[in-house]
Order: structure tokens, then C-alpha cells, then sequence
């Protein structure tokens, strides 16, 4: 996949790819949440 | 010419915003902790910058061009857990109870959590005495750099930049530290976003691209130039070590997990939580510091391992091989085969990459002295900010004296190149159970947190001085104490000393602190853990022999 041949190695990378995205899609729907008089 | 009108540029307005903080800084809090108030760009631009420094472009960059692109396991790790894991659920808790307990610093939380000056001031020992090693490892990445681009003494380059870091942070505080490295960060986001660019698209695309490094392997030249890495459990670029080599456990002990988990309980980055007003800037942060931290580690691991196909094309030698050194690797691939306009630019983000990470590092060893050893530990009188100025001052001449003795002693070479996973594992060692506990385990007596952190330390101390022989050799004490570079050499229990102390070190640590936590009776008062977790929604917990508490 990818030209990676050893899946350990694509799954890595996918990974890394979708660990960021995580972070987006977390961020982006949470964007409003959270200012101060709420709680966690 | 142009290199030095470009760096001129950049030192300006580095100086600029320094100024900016020293003109915002009123009080011990906005040199501490920002006033609280930092914009979610800022932060985590300057959290991302602050972790990721030029050893992470230039070192492991470096590595990957040898190792492989297994290295991306580390850009995974410190995504996950430095930025999303991080920020989420260790962050806004942070942040939180930071504001509710009025910390200032990251042994500060833990030590009044757990109402425990010599928390306080152990943490702040641990902080001080290992951080200029780490700091060390930074200078001279960038003293090295500014050496070999204006043709100057080491010692010259060496002061020159310890002295532009010190003299911004010593008068912004820790507001000097987050605009310029918001400033860094943006620079270092544009340097790497084209060199992937650049690279992939050189090389035919992103399949075309790993497909050409795979077969790179099978071709009888590099068989030949690799053998002796391929004994070690080499397999290719594009393959995992062999399980269980000495090359499997290099890249998976001690650089995927030394540095992938050791994020968590670093406190230069901790306090950063604290410098937010609300979650919502944390939630906020959260996307920037994921696209940043892929565009840093990721973009260097990848351009690294594909550097092969360029130097192989042009030398017919495989980079290492090419370049006759990892941290060479990098820097020679970018003089060699990125267009020359873009040199400058890159080597701008490499000191920016330096400076944002060595700010950070006097600003915490300042406040690990003055606020919590001076201070809170000991009782010390004065103000915080003059406090943490002078132990920055002290910190800062510790650090460039580790860093002026490079050029002196063989040794302390390789002392610096395990600088930085020695502090990161040292840290998650000493305080990463601790920190959970403060966090979420309301019952967690105090001398469960406490002697966690000691016994951790005790431990990765141990580990990293007498076992770990990647580390022991270089530090020597134990070769000094026993003649030998391990204690494990020798011994049918030999292969201990490729593990790395973090592997050890952290379940003693978790051991401890939960045992202790089981058997001990909980110790810190109702009212204090109200204060604590106001806030802070948590599940009931009962405590024996006591009222419910309701956080």
C-alpha cells in the first residue's frame, strides 16, 4: 500500500496521518466548548 | 550574503517580540505563567516548537535516513499522546486546577495537589540538575549551525546564541518565550511544508516515491554498502527491523517510546496548559498542534529515509554512506539537492526549530530554581520573578558550560547526543504516575505520589548510569565504579543493557505509586481536593472513613 511494502510500516504511517486528523476533527467540533464558566 | 540579510530579518523580529513581552510582563505571573491569557494559536505553536527542536529535525531526521522509515512510529506517538492525549485529557485538568491551586510552574501543581513542599522541590531538583544536559544537547545544535555558516569559532558561535536566547527570555519571561516561538513555529511550519513538497514531488509522487525506496533496497550496491546494519536487523527503508535485533530495540526502546511517552510529563510543556484561559483555547490548540507536530517529525522522518534515492542517484552511495554521519544526513541533503534560494530559509527554520526549544529550557530551569527549590521549598524570600531570573541565570551558565565542554572531551559527545530521551525518559519516570494521580486519583495519598517520584527517579537514575549501555558508557560512572560500561555486560543478563531505562524505570514508578495507593489510607483533606477539582467533573469517589467528595 501506499509503495511501502511491510504493513507494520504503512500502518505507521496511516497512523500518523490519521492521529492529525484526529486532532482536527476533535478540535473543529469542540471549537465553541469549553470557555471558562463551563465545566470539563 | 543573502543568508545573512535572512537571518538578520528573522533576529530582528525575534528581538522584536522579545520586546513585545518585556513590555507586557507586569507581574511574577505574566513572567510566569502569561497572565493566563494566551491565544490558542500562540500556544500551541509555541508548545509544538517547544518540543520539537533541531536534535527531532536533524537527529532523528538523521536517523531515519539510516534506520528507516520506522521512525514515523515516533511522529505517531508524539501526535497522539504529545498533542491529542496531551491536551485533552492531561491539559485541560492541568489547566484547570493550575487556576483553581494559583500554580505557577509544573512542580508547583504537583506540589500543592499533594500539599508537599519537597514534591515542590524535588521535582525542581530533578528539573534543574538534568535539564542542562538536555539544553546542552540544544545549544550546541545551534551553535554548530551558526559555526559552519559564518565561518567562526565554536566558542564565538556558542556564546552568540546562548546570549540573543537568554537576553530575551531573562527580559519577556515566559510572554518573550510564546510570541517568538509562535513567530518560530510559523517559520519552521513553512520550511518543512515545502521541503515535503519539494521531495515527494521530486520523486514522482508520494507512491512512486516509497515504491523507489523499497526497491532501493534489492539493488546489489546498497546490499552490499548495508551489510553490516543488515546484521544488526536492518531490513530496508521500508521494513521494520528484525524483531528482537539490537537495531529493533534501538529504534523501538529508546526513540519511539523514550521520547514518544516521556512527552507526557515534561514541564516545560505542562505549564503551557496553564497558560490558557479555557478549555476552549485547549480544544482550539488542539488542531493547530496536530497539523504542526505531522508537518515537524513527520516531514523530517520521511524526507530522511527518501534522502537515500537522491544521494544513491547522484553518489551511488546510500545517504549514510554519502554523508559518513546521521546528522549529517539532513543538512547535506539540503546543500546538495534542494534548490539554492531555499537553503537559507531552511537553515532559518533549524535555528528557529533551536531557539524556540532553548527559551523554553532557561525559562524552566529559572522558575525549577527560583520559584520551586528557592522559594516554595526552602522558604526563601523575593520576588518570583527576580528569583527565577537569577536561577535562570544560573541554569543558563550551566547549560552553555555542558555545551562549551564538547569541544574539550570526547566524552561528553556522546553525554550530549542522549541528552534529550534521557531527560524525557527521567521525567516520565519521576513524575508521569504522580501526575496521573493529581489529575484524576482523588484518593491517592500523598506518600503514594511522593515516593512514586522517588523511587522512579531512583531507578531511571540507575538504568540510565549503570545499565543502559548507550548511556552508562558515555556518562562513565559506572565504568569508574566497576570497570565495566554496564553492569549487565558480561552476565547471561546482557541483553538488559540495550533496554531502555524507561522500560524499567516507569513500571517501578507505576508500581509503587499504585500499591501505595491501594494500601495506604487517603491523607489529603476533603476541603483541599474540593479546591483541587473544582471544576472539574469527576465521578463520586468514596474515601474510607470519611464524607463522600463531590468534585
Amino acid at each position: 500500500m501506499l509503495g511501502l511494502s511491510d504493513p507494520w510500516i504503512w500502518s505507521i504511517y496511516l497512523l500518523c496521518i490519521l492521529s492529525s486528523a484526529l486532532c482536527v476533527v476533535y478540535g473543529l467540533l469542540n471549537w465553541n466548548r469549553g470557555a471558562e464558566e463551563e465545566q470539563e | 550574503m543573502y543568508i545573512a540579510v535572512i537571518i538578520a530579518i528573522y533576529l530582528l523580529i525575534t528581538a522584536f517580540l522579545g520586546y513585545m513581552g518585556y513590555k507586557r510582563t507586569k507581574t511574577s505571573a505574566d513572567y510566569l505563567v502569561a497572565g493566563r491569557q494566551t491565544h490558542p494559536l500562540v500556544m500551541a505553536l509555541s508548545y509544538g516548537a517547544t518540543f520539537i527542536s533541531t536534535s527531532a529535525i536533524v537527529g532523528f531526521g538523521g536517523a531515519a535516513g539510516q534506520l528507516g522509515l520506522g521512525l514515523l512510529g515516533l511522529t505517531f506517538l508524539n501526535i497522539f499522546m504529545g498533542i491529542f492525549i496531551a491536551f485533552v485529557f492531561f491539559g485541560k485538568r492541568t489547566r484547570k486546577m493550575g487556576h483553581n491551586l494559583d500554580a505557577h510552574t509544573f512542580p508547583e501543581l504537583l506540589g500543592l495537589r499533594f500539599g508537599s513542599k519537597f514534591m515542590q522541590g524535588f521535582a525542581g531538583v530533578i528539573i534543574f540538575v538534568f535539564m542542562p544536559i538536555y539544553a546542552a544537547a540544544v545549544i550546541k545544535g545551534g551553535a554548530d549551525f551558526l559555526q559552519s555558516y559564518f565561518n567562526i569559532s565554536y566558542q564565538v558561535s556558542l556564546l552568540t546564541f546562548v546570549a540573543v536566547v537568554a537576553v530575551y527570555v531573562f527580559l519577556g519571561g515566559i510572554k518573550g518565550v510564546m510570541y517568538t516561538d509562535a513567530f518560530q513555529g510559523f517559520l519552521m511550519f513553512v520550511g518543512m511544508t515545502f521541503l515535503i513538497i519539494f521531495t515527494y514531488s521530486s520523486l514522482g509522487g508520494v507512491t512512486s516515491a516509497h515504491q523507489q525506496l523499497s526497491d532501493l533496497f534489492n539493488n546489489p550496491a546498497v546490499k552490499e554498502q548495508t551489510a553490516l546494519l543488515t546484521k544488526g536487523g536492518f531490513n530496508g527503508w521500508t521494513s521494520m527491523p528484525r524483531f528482537g535485533t539490537p537495531i529493533w530495540w534501538n529504534l523501538v526502546s529508546t526513540v519511539v517510546m523514550g521520547v514518544g511517552i516521556g512527552v507526557l510529563a515534561q514541564p516545560q510543556l505542562a505549564v503551557r496548559f496553564m497558560m490558557v484561559k479555557s478549555n476552549r483555547e485547549l480544544n482550539r490548540a488542539v488542531v493547530s498542534g496536530g497539523i504542526f507536530i505531522l508537518m515537524m517529525t513527520g516531514v523530517a522522518f520521511m524526507v530522511g529515509g527518501l534522502s537515500n534515492l537522491f544521494f544513491f542517484k547522484e553518489t551511488g552511495k546510500v545517504a549514510l554512506a554519502a554523508v559518513g554521519g546521521n546528522d549529517r544526513i539532513i543538512p547535506e541533503f539540503i546543500k546538495a539537492f534542494v534548490p539554492e534560494w531555499f537553503g537559507p530559509i531552511f537553515l532559518v527554520t533549524l535555528l528557529a526549530a533551536a531557539m524556540s526549544t532553548l527559551s523554553s529550557q532557561f525559562h524552566t530551569m529559572g522558575t525549577a530554581l527560583g520559584r520551586d527549590v528557592y522559594e516554595k521549598s526552602m522558604g526563601g524570600k523575593g520576588s518570583s520573578m527576580k528569583l527565577s531570573k537569577a536561577g535562570m541565570l544560573v541554569g543558563v551558565i550551566l547549560s552553555t558550560g555542558v555545551a562549551w565542554l564538547t569541544t574539550y572531551l570526547d566524552v561528553s559527545m556522546a553525554i550530549i547526543a542522549t541528552g534529550t530521551s534521557l531527560f524525557f525518559g527521567l521525567c516520565a519516570a519521576s513524575f508521569l504516575p504522580a501526575y496521573i494521580g493529581a489529575l484524576y486519583v482523588k484518593r491517592m495519598p500523598r506518600a503514594a505520589a511522593k515516593w512514586g517520584m522517588i523511587c522512579g527517579f531512583i531507578s531511571s537514575f540507575f538504568w540510565i548510569f549503570f545499565i543502559h549501555k548507550k548511556e552508562s558508557s558515555s556518562l562513565q560512572l559506572c565504568a569508574l565504579l566497576t570497570g565495566k560500561p554496564s553492569l549487565a555486560e558480561g552476565t547471561p543478563l546482557a541483553y538488559l543493557s540495550m533496554v531502555d531505562p524507561i522500560f524499567i524505570a516507569l513500571p517501578v514508578s507505576i508500581i509503587v505509586t499504585a500499591v501505595l495507593t491501594v494500601v495506604l489510607k487517603p491523607d489529603i483533606e476533603i476541603v483541599h481536593l474540593e479546591k483541587c477539582f473544582k471544576g472539574i467533573r469527576t465521578k463520586r469517589a468514596k474515601i474510607p472513613g470519611d464524607a463522600v467528595v463531590n468534585g
